[in-house]
């Protein structure tokens, strides 16, 4: 006991000092742009940038909140039917790089493109803001199927019972007992969603379109680090504030019901009309999500020429990079729960988490700047090696894991890691034992998160990786962004087919 | 359990990475790798490459620098980093037939081949007999929402830019920006989606390093396109340079400074220029088939190590004239 207490005092005082030095370097550099004062068009366009960034932060973030809920209460509280089906394919998308999901839009429905050729006129011009929202709900709704879905499956059917016990209909019970209770990981699943659109740079250039976030990028690429590093600070600060925001609203509004014993969902059953509505809107978000982008990658895979050879190295070290960092998170599990017990409500450790989580806010390629500026100094010779990458992916994905992994570990009660410590099991077996059959579903959702993220995650292999290490994502946006699509369909159809491995494997079993 | 627990993130770490030159390179790999291959053969000189180099990375790790060389698209990148004291001088003795107009003083980088400023058209939607002959007259109404250009946060936009301005003045480059911008049907983020978009026929024609006209000419579909080399008849074709430079790393420095003279050698120029379809800036040396040798048309008259000198000021014109963060 006194030994674990130990060690996760040492485990978060390095975790907080991981995450802090790059944070770091970024305010050195933002303050050094500040010094001299020298914006250029920033300060004309920042208004505009700002409006840009919130619209579509705000928008995509609702929509996409929105449907990922419809469908994980379709999928676990209805009698739909296909369920199993429709588990793997939501979160498919999130494996879909959504600037490959916007080439493949692109490639659609652009002025003379397929479709318009084919329609002799075109259908939609998707440059510009409508098309970014349209194309970000796509491909961010997954994060809130996920989260909620296992939130959902941990209400028992005695919730219900109670309900109808106590005089409610349907609608009220879901409205006032489901939607209250599914309120964290509605607003978890907010936050991801909009902080990954807050921070996206891809597709919101191929679209054509302006926010903050390719302000930076605009600032790097004519290699002006120092005002990049400010903007990014800029969106740091927004993303904390929602962050807070969203502590702000939890805590105002309490609940805590959940156990972690599993129970039987109780199944609302969808009359024929219900049904087919149900049906179309799945299907409908499966042919635009998936089937569409995925028909487009293999066109272009049957149809350019394409060097079959050597796709298997990146395949390979793609997915070790990613099963490691995910498998690392599950192991963590008890430890962070144990700390969250300890800690959980101490000021430095909650405002640890708010910094930890809004990084995410910051895109990616400025993380990874920073983790170089770090890791050169602190690794010395070792700086060629994928130490400098481990802890890029640590820093932009933990933060995210454990969120998702985080509603769960509250309802465990500390008596039981406790329980299982005093009877003389280890750490691991703890794990196995009391965490894992406990917190499936919430840690399997996390791990599939987390996994799925760093398949299809660019910047940080992109600048991180060591020499002679092929990544898939890294591989795939080199020749994307030389339109040379034959061949970055095959790399994007590795990602996706290796996320469409693991996601039945993970949630069949959990 | 406990196995693959301690043994995952073992096998990552211990990903073997020494090798005795390490290429960075912001140019196709598939370009790269045969020239790296033969490079390995002649010298017995293991190398180990990364693609998708970025400049910014460059700078970041200058304290300690992990890679030898860096191959790159921009040579006024190259120069903005010898500038910034990222990269090494060296002597070359050797008549290696590149104009001291495309490499630096000090030999730390070096131009290979030739990268134009063209106007790529369709030839469906216009003729040769049409098209606009110089870059001026993309401000003429004539063209309003007809043609496509990159936004001024592309790096060979910015170094276009940098050329102009250096020969036009900043008057008058500012006023080219103002009205271009205006007059352009689509401000895209790279020259992929100009190249696309003007081979489907969704403009007439656009401002694109000649590398893209060679690839569009590639496609299965949409490849009927053509390129004007703008200006001959007065100032010239702005010419980039694709290139090598030395980094200042002094680590393998023998091997980056043998690979550096390795690869200035006739033949090994060509290997660079021909496995890209690009036009070799040695006149000594046969341009592909598809191309037309530097030789034969008028280059700007201009040395690219100012670019470098000069990318500051570009980037704050381009500023003025509001053209960094348009998009259309």
């Amino acid at each position: 006991m006194q030994t674990l207490s130990r060690w996760v005092g040492g485990g978060y005082s390095a975790a907080a000092l991981l995450f802090s030095l790059p944070l770091f370097s970024i305010l050195q550099k933002a303050f050094s742009a500040l010094g001299v004062w020298d914006f250029g068009s920033f300060q004309k366009h920042l208004f505009t940038l700002l409006f840009n960034s919130f619209t579509i932060v705000a928008v995509t973030t609702t929509l996409s909140v929105s449907i990922g809920f419809l469908l994980a209460f379709l999928v676990v509280k209805t009698d739909l039917p296909g369920k199993r089906f429709w588990e793997v394919v939501f979160v498919l998308p999130l494996g879909i790089p959504s600037y490959i999901g916007a080439i493949a839009y692109i490639s659609l429905l652009a002025p003379k493109a397929i479709l318009s050729d084919w329609l002799g006129r075109e259908l939609w011009n998707i440059y510009g803001a409508d098309g970014v929202i349209f194309i970000l709900t796509l491909f961010t709704f997954p994060y809130s199927f996920l989260i909620c879905r296992s939130q959902l499956k941990k209400m028992g059917a005695h919730l219900e019972e109670s309900a109808f016990d106590l005089g409610a209909d349907r609608f009220r019970t879901i409205m006032g007992v489901f939607i209250p209770l599914c309120r964290p990981a509605l607003f978890s699943s907010a936050l991801l969603a909009g902080l990954y659109v807050l921070a996206d740079f891809g597709t919101i250039a191929l679209l054509r379109f302006n926010t903050l976030t390719t302000a930076v990028f605009y600032q790097l690429n004519s290699f002006h680090r120092e005002n990049a590093a400010l903007l990014g600070l800029f969106l740091f600060l927004l993303a904390l504030a929602g962050v807070c925001l969203r502590d702000y609203l939890l805590e105002k509004n309490h609940h805590e019901s959940l156990t972690g014993k599993t129970e039987a969902v109780f199944v609302y059953p969808l009359g024929s009309v219900a049904r087919a509505l149900a049906l179309v809107f799945a299907g409908l978000l499966f042919f635009l999500s998936v089937a569409l982008p995925l028909a487009t990658l293999s066109y272009y895979l049957f149809t350019e020429e394409v060097d079959f050879t050597k796709w298997w190295a990146p395949c390979l070290n793609t997915f070790l990079m990613a099963f490691a960092l995910a498998f690392s998170l599950v192991l963590s599990g008890p430890f962070v729960s144990y700390g969250l017990k300890v800690w959980g409500n101490h000021f430095g450790a909650k405002l640890f988490r708010k910094i930890a989580f809004s990084l995410y806010g910051i895109p990616s390629i400025l993380l990874a700047l920073g983790v170089i500026f770090v890791a050169q100094t602190a690794l010395g010779r070792f700086y060629g090696t994928v130490i400098p990458l481990a802890v890029g992916l640590f820093i932009r994905f933990f933060p995210q894991g454990l969120e998702a992994m985080s509603w769960g570990q509250k309802s465990l009660g500390q008596n039981l890691l406790d329980a299982s410590f005093d009877l003389g099991h280890g750490y691991l077996s703890t794990l196995r034992r009391v965490f894992l059959p406990l917190l499936k579903g919430s840690v399997a959702s996390a791990f599939l998160l987390v996994f799925v993220s760093v398949l299809k995650e660019l910047p940080m292999p992109l600048l991180l990786r060591p020499p002679g290490m092929e990544i898939l994502s890294v591989q795939l946006w080199i020749d994307a962004s030389e339109g040379l699509y034959g061949q970055a369909s095959l790399y994007g159809l590795m990602i996706v087919v290796l996320s469409m491995l693991a996601t039945p494997l993970i949630l069949k079993r959990y | 359990m406990r196995f693959i627990a301690f043994f995952l993130p073992l096998s990552l770490i211990a990903f073997d990475l020494w090798a005795d030159l390490i290429v960075y390179s912001s140019r196709k790999e598939k370009f790269v790798r045969p020239l790296l291959d033969k490079f390995e053969r002649e010298t017995k000189i293991k190398t180990k490459l990364l693609s998708g180099v970025k400049v910014i990375k460059i700078l970041e790790e200058q304290r300690y620098p992990l890679g030898n060389v860096f191959i790159s698209n921009d040579v006024g990148q190259l120069e903005f980093l010898r500038l910034k004291g990222a990269l090494k001088g060296i002597d070359i003795r050797a008549e290696i037939g590149i104009s001291q107009k495309f490499r630096a003083k000090d030999n730390s980088w070096v131009g290979l081949t030739a990268r134009s400023r063209i106007l790529m058209y369709n030839t469906d939607l216009i003729s040769q007999k049409k098209m606009p002959k110089t870059l001026w007259d993309l401000t003429l109404p004539q063209w309003k929402g007809q043609f496509a250009i990159t936004s001024g946060g592309n790096s060979s936009m910015i170094a276009h830019i940098g050329a102009l301005r250096s020969t036009w003045g900043e008057k008058k480059t500012l006023e080219w920006m103002k009205k271009v911008k205006e007059n352009a049907g689509a401000i895209t983020k790279g020259h992929t989606d100009i190249r696309m978009a003007v081979g489907r026929g969704e403009f007439k024609f656009g401002l694109v390093n000649n590398y893209y006209y060679h690839l569009q000419k590639l496609e299965k579909k949409h490849n009927r396109v053509a390129a004007v080399y703008p200006d001959q008849g007065g100032m010239g074709t702005f010419t980039n340079s694709a290139g090598v430079a030395l980094l200042n790393n002094p680590k393998n420095f023998r091997e980056s400074k043998a690979f550096m003279r390795w690869i200035v050698e006739k033949e090994n120029q060509k290997l660079f220029a021909h496995a890209s379809l690009e036009v070799p800036l040695n006149p000594a040396l046969k341009a592909p088939k598809e191309a037309k040798a530097v030789h034969q048309y008028k280059t700007l008259d201009m040395a690219l190590d100012t670019l470098g000198k000069n990318w500051p000021k570009s980037k704050k014109l381009i500023e003025r004239a509001g053209l960094d963060l348009a998009v259309k």
